[in-house]
């Protein structure tokens, strides 16, 4: 009766795991996210060297048995670089991905679920937020306080909740018609449990495609504003951060290595994410279930 | 009231829907009693305000329904105090301390009123563990005889499965389960048989009778259904646009029918060997709007038998025969 138990219960997470193995390129796109996150984690086990170690001598060293990757302008190992770098990058990703899908499900399920007053106060304030493209914010943010990785977190999550707000809400206003609320409601179960536990577990589906590709994103956004200078500040190893070092011409064309390193790190983890989030929507999508 | 018989006693109830700047007449002055361990059937046709009758007893109303008068008097205990329901504030501690444990509900759509995230062992437990103490481990026990005494077979198994993996008769028990875990003394049921097909309708049906041999648990069928009242009840009333017309056992009211809407109710069932030929008797009309509040008999439009006195006034209910009532003027009601 134990085996059976356990068969029963698990062929439906297993139904869904192969669904995403089937989907090749999303296996593609795990399989990526997991290894660049592991590398970044385990850094210490590939490289002996500190990403923020200065040897002015070996400015823009070749690669070499030492360095397989060479050394930057400022002779810093540019392999532990990428390595120590992306840990900051991938964290940046996934805690702003993580808090903005957090936020966004907990406003758009209780504006959804009481709806009236409160709903629309909480879709005006939702409006305001997701007006506001995030990059012109980040710079007239960042020109004001000055460059900063909490700075620039708080302002991808405010800007980012919104999407996942407005999703949540729309499930949840025909979510909480369902026969099943009225039954639980019957029961003595209260408005909070009732919202929070059995209703918001309905749209996890979304929620985790959702986190997965604003991952990527995420990833790509620091690139982007600490290559232009308004992100991490440069003292911080991360992919932007190398991009934006070596962005002078002579850097560009003599010493290739320097950024088309972190551009593909960049550009490969964002690839694996959105490749991920794909498959994933397949899996959950139950419209599309056979 | 007499606690000692009677378990629940609805006196003039009424509830009303705001829409809008109109007024919804939805329930006018329901007087019901159900006697403790009876089956108590509540028939009508659609839009009579059956379900909100019951939704009003558990005071599961939308934010924009309210209750305009009248009393709900329950005694979970024989002998012991009655407490009103309609005074209870509807988002208090109180009244959902009653929802689940003392009144029970089940309702028309077993497809939809499970959570499909959850196992339906940790919906039944839930439940249970919200007006219970009891450890985990004691609970599950309770949740899997449960499961087996209606008739769920292998339940250890099916205590871990997906509603999505039962069928719909399979998840009407279970949530038959979900009301009768915490042993309520009303089990309330809102059409519960409406979508399911006739061979799963009589096993379900007859469940509940088991219940209320085993466990006492008194149970209201609400049902347009007049052959599962002919079949599974002890008590009736009928119900038109929110008033119980007539009300009796249901001996009384299919053999000795009062009230002209229940003389046309009973006369528009097929019966087996009627002859082929015979027209069944329809209702000419329609029933009216809600929206509009009568100042006399609801059903003078339609009615046969009205008379001047149907359009003066409301009658009040007359006792014919000992436990029989009908509310008509051409039954000897006054105003």
């Amino acid at each position: 009766m134990e085996a059976k138990k356990k068969s029963t219960r698990s062929s439906n997470s297993k139904r869904q795991f192969q669904k995403l193995l089937a989907n090749k390129l999303s296996l593609v796109g795990f399989i990526i996210l997991v290894v660049i996150t592991l590398m970044c984690t385990f850094a210490f086990l590939l490289t002996k060297w500190d990403p923020s170690f200065i040897d002015m001598s070996l400015r823009y060293a070749e690669p070499s048995s030492e360095h397989i990757l060479g050394c930057d302008q400022s002779g810093r190992d540019v392999w532990a670089r990428v390595l120590y770098g992306g840990r900051i990058s991938i964290a940046i990703g996934i805690v702003c991905s993580v808090l903005a899908n957090v936020l966004g499900a907990a406003v758009g399920c209780v504006s959804g679920y009481y709806g009236g007053k409160l709903d629309q106060a909480l879709v005006f304030v939702k409006e305001i937020f997701g007006c506001f493209p995030t990059t012109m914010i980040v710079l007239v943010v960042m020109g004001l306080s000055g460059q900063g990785v909490l700075v620039m977190c708080t302002i991808f999550v405010l800007t980012g909740w919104p999407s996942t707000m407005s999703y949540v809400r729309s499930r949840m206003l025909s979510l909480k018609t369902e026969t099943f609320v009225e039954n639980l409601r019957s029961t003595g179960v209260g408005s909070i449990s009732i919202m929070f536990r059995h209703l918001l577990p309905n749209t996890l589906g979304v929620f985790i495609i959702n986190i997965t590709t604003n991952i990527g994103g995420y990833v790509l956004s620091e690139a982007g504003l600490s290559f232009l200078g308004l992100g991490v500040p440069k003292g911080i190893p991360t992919w932007g951060n190398m991009l934006n070092a070596a962005r002078s011409f002579t850097v560009m064309s003599e010493h290739p290595l320097l950024w088309i390193i972190p551009g593909i790190a960049v550009s490969l983890f964002a690839l694996g994410a959105h490749f991920l989030g794909d498959g994933l929507r397949d899996v959950f999508d139950v419209k599309t279930e056979d | 009231m007499d606690t000692q018989n009677t378990i629940l006693q609805i006196d003039h109830l009424k509830t009303r829907f705001k829409v809008g700047k109109k007024t919804v007449y939805a329930v006018n002055d329901v007087n019901l009693s159900v006697a403790r361990g009876h089956v108590q059937g509540i028939v009508g046709e659609s839009g009579c305000g059956k379900s909100v009758t019951m939704r009003t007893v558990l005071q599961l109303l939308s934010p924009n329904a309210y209750i305009a008068g009248g009393d709900i008097l329950f005694a979970p205990e024989p002998g012991g105090d009655a407490i009103d329901l309609a005074k209870m504030d509807r988002y208090g501690e109180e009244m959902r301390a009653i929802r689940g444990q003392k009144i029970a509900m089940i309702f028309q759509n077993p497809m939809a009123s499970l959570n499909p995230v959850y196992t339906i062992g940790s919906q039944i437990m839930e439940n249970l563990l919200l007006h219970e103490k009891v450890d985990k481990e004691e609970a599950k026990k309770r949740i899997i005889n449960l499961l087996a005494e209606l008739g769920i077979p292998e339940p250890e198994q099916r205590y871990n499965e997906y509603p999505h993996q039962f069928s719909g008769g399979m998840k009407q028990r279970v949530m038959i389960a979900i009301a009768m875990i915490c042993n309520p003394g009303l089990l309330i049921a809102d059409e519960p048989t409406t979508a399911l097909d006739v061979t799963i309708q009589a096993q379900i049906l007859r469940l509940m009778l088991e219940l209320r041999e085993h466990h006492g648990t008194s149970v209201i069928i609400v049902t347009h259904n007049m052959g599962i009242i002919a079949e599974y009840c002890d008590d009736v009333a009928v119900m038109y646009m929110g008033r119980v017309v007539e009300s009796g056992t249901v001996r009384q009211i299919f053999q000795n029918p009062q009230h002209p809407y229940t003389r046309a109710l009973v006369r528009c069932v097929p019966v087996p060997g009627m002859p082929k030929t015979n027209d069944l008797e329809t209702i000419s009309g329609s029933t009216p709007d809600a929206s509009i509040a009568f100042d006399h008999c609801e059903f003078e439009p339609r009615c046969k038998f009205a008379t001047e006195a149907c359009r003066k006034g409301f009658p009040q209910a007359v006792e014919c025969e000992p436990g029989h009532m009908v509310s008509c003027f051409a039954r000897g009601g006054q105003s």
